[in-house]
């Protein structure tokens, strides 16, 4: 009786944190759909339930435990911006573009006749040696070690870091101004950069330790957060980053030199006494660009041949499905669509690409000093009331950290 | 590695021989300390296979560290045309993490994730905890195993809790 309550009771759990899952094809829409909740981390355990039969062929219904989060890496070329759901895959996954300049291109191709034509030793000296590999490897081995341990007395989303300047961080991003919802999630990538920056960094960072729990949290440095700006410049596009290039670079300078007027085509005729006279036959309903002056333009300015098609598919349909411009029917020429932007710009984190700094508007959150010590003063509160026996102690490891 | 401190010739010790080595293995990584250059050789390392792609690799390798605490970084690296090297970003910074972390999957199925592998628990409904069933299972074996001393008396017993095991089993090696 014991057994059969035991087994009506029974679930499996399925342990994915500290899981690196790489999915080197695009993934099936379905997939991403089904792991929203999980990769959002709504919650540490998850249920799914699910029918299954048993061994005398009766249907009924399991469960499965899914314990903690597994960290997803996608590739993929293909368009997926029309999908239904896209809006809230994107705002989970963060983009990563590799480059593909020329410099680039020139390099990658000196590596791959490196790797095809070197004998193991040739490429261990001209390239990377096996040695150097070996102890990277250990690195990062050592590494991931530290990283479990550290997050062994965390819960969910808990970052278990210190970070002393996150109201001036905040403030650089919407600079006080409407940025819409999409500022939530640069400020959570911002954060999320910055806090796995300090912790894989650790051991020369300062830290706050709880003398009861033994827990302890790296304070995060300037150097942290310029390395994570670094990586913001990319990561913090709502677009996939080249097509916002394209957007402010082609796009939008080319639609702000047509005409205000609308587009029309005339014919001049003799009026009953015999004066010229322009009538409109027909007159476009918006102003906007065709596809194929597109083209054009992305060729003379971007110096990147493209057919009409290309420009279509790679810039201005996932720019229309993400509702940046909108589309209409010419009147003109039916078969084109007139392209016009919703939007001035596309949100940037940067004013200058070259430069990841954020612009502090409102002196009074300019990270400096006082504010810094203004950050402590809850843990310096709480250790005076607490008496002698504090329940959190500062330790320096020596780095210079502001 | 760190060898063993432990001897022993049977199964037992040969366990706690592994167990010790692990934990060992453990605090050892936490004693040693991570310096600056060390992160540094590690980025340059990486950089040698890929020389341009600085701002990516350190995006996955931040990224892929990141699935040790609890706040991942999930990210999707796409190209605006095909052969620009996303798959090499993404094996070689992957590659320098312990394998027993990295799953590389070609494809995967929508619900293929709620079916891997795990082990069989029964959850506590008023704290939420969970607790592995093997090893209660294994204490109602070992009760069957005692009543066998009087087999005539118990025989209706042990057929069912024997049946009830069985079934259990199944169940589960079916599932998983």
């Amino acid at each position: 009786m014991k057994l059969k309550n035991l087994m009506q009771s029974l679930k499996k759990l399925i342990e994915l944190d500290n899981k690196i899952f790489l999915f080197l094809d695009t993934a099936q829409e379905g997939l991403f759909n089904t792991l929203m909740s999980m990769i959002s981390q709504d919650s540490n355990d998850q249920l799914y339930e699910f029918s299954d039969k048993s061994n005398t062929g009766k249907i009924g219904s399991k469960i499965n435990r899914l314990r903690g989060t597994p960290t997803i890496f996608n590739t993929q070329v293909i368009d997926d911006t029309r999908q239904v759901r896209y809006q809230e895959k994107n705002r989970r996954l963060i983009h990563v573009i590799p480059n593909t300049s020329t410099e680039k291109i020139h390099s990658a191709m000196g590596l791959i006749g490196q790797r095809y034509g070197l004998v193991d030793e040739e490429y261990g000296i001209q390239v990377v040696s096996g040695a150097d590999k070996e102890r990277a490897k250990e690195i990062v081995s050592i590494m991931t070690d530290k990283l479990i341990d550290h997050s062994k007395l965390l819960g969910p989303k808990e970052s278990g870091v210190k970070i002393s300047f996150t109201k001036s961080i905040a403030h650089g991003i919407h600079k006080g101004g409407d940025i819409g919802e999409w500022g939530m999630t640069v400020m959570d990538r911002v954060m999320r950069y910055l806090t796995i920056i300090t912790k894989v960094n650790m051991d020369s960072r300062p830290r706050i330790i709880d003398t009861k729990t033994g827990k302890f949290y790296p304070i995060s440095t300037f150097e942290d957060l310029r390395e994570a700006l670094d990586l913001m410049g990319m990561a913090s596009s709502m677009l996939r980053p080249y097509v916002a290039h394209w957007y402010n670079t082609v796009f939008l300078p080319t639609f702000k030199e047509l005409p205000d007027e609308h587009h029309k085509v005339t014919k001049e005729i003799k009026g009953l006494e015999s004066e010229k006279q322009q009538i409109t036959i027909m007159q476009e309903t918006e102003i906007g660009l065709t596809s194929k002056e597109l083209a054009q333009k992305t060729y003379e300015i971007m110096n990147i041949p493209i057919s009409v098609d290309g420009v279509r598919k790679q810039y201005l349909y996932p720019l229309s499905n993400m509702g940046v411009i909108n589309m209409t029917r010419s009147v003109i020429n039916r078969s084109e669509n007139l392209y016009s932007p919703v939007e001035d710009s596309v949100f940037s984190l940067f004013d200058d690409d070259g430069d990841s700094r954020l612009k502090i508007c409102d002196f009074r959150l300019y990270p400096n000093k006082r504010i810094i010590e203004e950050e402590y003063r809850t843990i310096v509160k709480h250790d005076a009331k607490e008496g002698v026996e504090k329940f959190s102690k500062i330790q320096d490891t020596g780095h210079r950290w502001y | 590695m760190v060898t063993s401190y432990i001897t022993g010739d049977n199964n037992d010790n040969e366990d706690i021989q592994k167990t010790a080595t692990v934990e060992e293995d453990e605090s050892l990584a936490t004693e040693i300390k991570i310096t600056n250059e060390d992160l540094k050789f590690v980025i340059d390392t990486m950089k040698k296979e890929a020389p341009s792609d600085l701002v990516s690799i350190k995006q996955l390798l931040y990224g892929m560290a990141s699935a040790f605490t609890k706040c991942p970084i999930h990210h999707s690296v796409n190209s605006r045309k095909t052969g620009a090297g996303k798959t090499h970003d993404l094996t070689l910074v992957s590659s320098y993490f312990p394998k027993k972390y990295v799953i590389v999957l070609a494809g995967m199925s929508d619900k293929a994730l709620f079916h891997r592998h795990g082990i069989n628990v029964i959850v506590d409904e008023n704290t939420g905890n969970t607790m592995p069933v093997q090893p209660i299972i294994e204490d109602l074996k070992s009760k069957i195993e005692n009543l066998q001393g009087d087999k005539k008396k118990n025989k209706k017993e042990i057929e069912k809790y024997q049946y009830e095991i069985e079934e259990l089993n199944a169940k589960s090696q079916k599932v998983n």
